[in-house]
């Protein structure tokens, strides 16, 4: 390497990639240590989504489907613990299921977390909410649902049959559904395809960041009534519903990590042009 | 001859009448089609659990003929791999996903696993920006600033603290993206009608496997 490749706008251009590394651990502990509380602005997708949830009446079906997994449960649980919170103090019927095969170990995670707060509402398993269980067939699971979810689900996740569970007898259907939201990694259009746009079902999608630019058109043309952005946006429904949690205290990292980056974007570029104009 | 007909004129013709009974039921309101499109669903549903059963039992036999001819150092993998695929399914079948040993074993091994390889792309992601979004031209300049705008008006404190930001994120994923996407989206559309229609009409044969000779 000569002296004119080490030059001080070679090295912005070269920061070894440990330091942004350790800036990015850095800027995600401190703030997971210490909060800021920083302000959260609500986005108009996740404010639909809370006016959408504000519609229900006491006795509408909430339909939700647990179709995260793991690796994205640090957004979606807070997500689908404040959207919960939110369907409940309406009076709505929770019914939930699964399309991704990891969905029933994440509901046994968070309903255990939530059914305290189930049981204080007076929410009883079977009356008030239920769950189904996992279903293979993806996009063609979703319509047979839609069409008739006896011919998918004849007995609960523990085994109950649909007929002799209190909240199943009175729901068939999609024209029994008052509205339903995704939580998934996966492809939400085929919620779309197969609910709204077949019958018109009011349908809500709570998706990871990196999904969010392709749902978006649909939410647009309103074929997506809500559409919470990640981990933003399950902070900012905490915020709607008055009960932050996790993803208000995530706020604080997605700020300074998002920062980061762009700084070092930013530093990147300056040694890039001033290298070019020094060889000019 | 006989084999022609059972792996290729057989599947095109159930092909033929699937697709026309779906799109039936999708155009007609017809009580008996409906029924017998319902009936049709349910077999997808349950040739679609049948299918994860196949790729499991599919997953054992490649990684056995891996354990078997001891190449390189895959077949370490291989073995621990089925030691844990048996080790769930043993403890998933035997004692129920719901029971507490299942829950442990998920709770404990697979849930902080599968946790941490997602957010780890995200430090390979921040290197590839710092490293790959250069100003090498105008049309450079427009994708640098493009992503810089949503990156800062992504972070709450940002948004907050700079309202136009976020109106001019607000711009480009609204008009920008949407109507970049939708254009994308109903190419997408119209190319999946024109696939749908030489998949039923036996145009497209290639999901039925090549033919012999071939």
């Amino acid at each position: 390497m000569t002296s004119e490749d080490n030059t001080i706008w070679d090295k912005l251009q070269t920061i070894p990639r440990e330091v942004l590394y350790l800036l990015m651990i850095i800027s995600m502990i401190i703030p997971l240590l210490s909060p800021l509380g920083l302000p959260i602005p609500i986005s108009p997708q996740t404010r639909t989504l809370y006016d959408s949830l504000d519609t229900l009446q006491p006795g509408d079906v909430f339909v939700q489907f647990v179709d995260y997994s793991a690796g994205s449960m640090s957004f979606h649980e807070p997500g689908f613990i404040a959207i919960t919170y939110k369907a409940v103090n309406k009076g709505a019927k929770l019914v939930m299921l699964s399309s991704s095969v990891e969905g029933p170990m994440m509901y046994e995670i968070v309903i255990n977390k939530i059914k305290p707060f189930l049981d204080s509402a007076g929410y009883v398993y079977g009356e008030d909410y239920v769950y189904l269980g996992y279903t293979a067939g993806e996009e063609t699971a979703l319509a047979a649902i839609a069409s008739n979810i006896r011919s998918v689900y004849t007995t609960d996740q523990y085994g109950t049959p649909l007929d002799d569970i209190t909240l199943m007898q009175s729901v068939n259907n999609h024209e029994d559904f008052t509205m339903l939201i995704s939580y998934t990694m996966g492809s939400p259009e085929s919620f779309v395809r197969q609910f709204n746009t077949q019958y018109g079902v009011t349908t809500h999608i709570h998706c990871g960041e990196m999904m969010t630019p392709t749902i978006l058109p649909f939410w647009a043309s309103g074929q997506i009534t809500g559409l919470l952005n990640g981990g933003v946006g399950a902070a900012e429904m905490e915020v709607l519903v008055g009960r932050p949690g996790d993803a208000v205290k995530l706020t604080d990292v997605y700020s300074f990590s998002n920062l980061i980056v762009f700084a070092f974007l930013i530093i990147g570029n300056i040694g890039f042009i001033m290298k070019g104009r020094m060889k000019e | 001859m006989s084999t022609k007909i059972v792996r290729r004129t057989i599947p095109l013709i159930i092909t033929f009448i699937v697709g026309m009974l779906m799109i039936g039921e999708w155009f007609f309101n017809v009580a008996s089609i409906d029924q017998v499109a319902e009936s049709v669903r349910q077999w997808g549903v349950l040739v679609s659990a049948f299918a994860m059963g196949l790729g499991s039992v599919n997953i054992v036999i490649r990684n056995l003929r891996r354990i078997e001819k001891r190449e390189g150092t895959d077949w370490l993998y291989a073995i621990w791999l089925l030691i844990v695929f048996f080790g769930f399914v043993g403890i998933g079948v035997g004692m129920g996903s719901a029971s507490s040993q299942y829950q442990y074993i998920y709770n404990t091994i697979l849930q902080p696993l599968s946790g941490t390889m997602y957010p780890a792309t995200l430090f390979f992601l921040c290197s590839a920006i710092y490293r790959t979004f250069r100003i090498r031209s105008y049309q450079a300049l427009l994708f640098v600033a493009t992503g810089a705008v949503i990156l800062v008006a992504n972070a709450p404190v940002v948004a907050a603290t700079f309202p136009l930001l976020v109106a001019t994120k607000a711009w480009i994923m609204d008009v920008e993206l949407t109507a970049a996407y939708r254009a994308i989206l109903i190419g997408i559309g119209l190319g999946t009608i024109m696939l749908g229609f030489r998949v039923i009409f036996g145009l497209e044969q290639t999901h039925l496997g090549r033919e012999e000779g071939d």
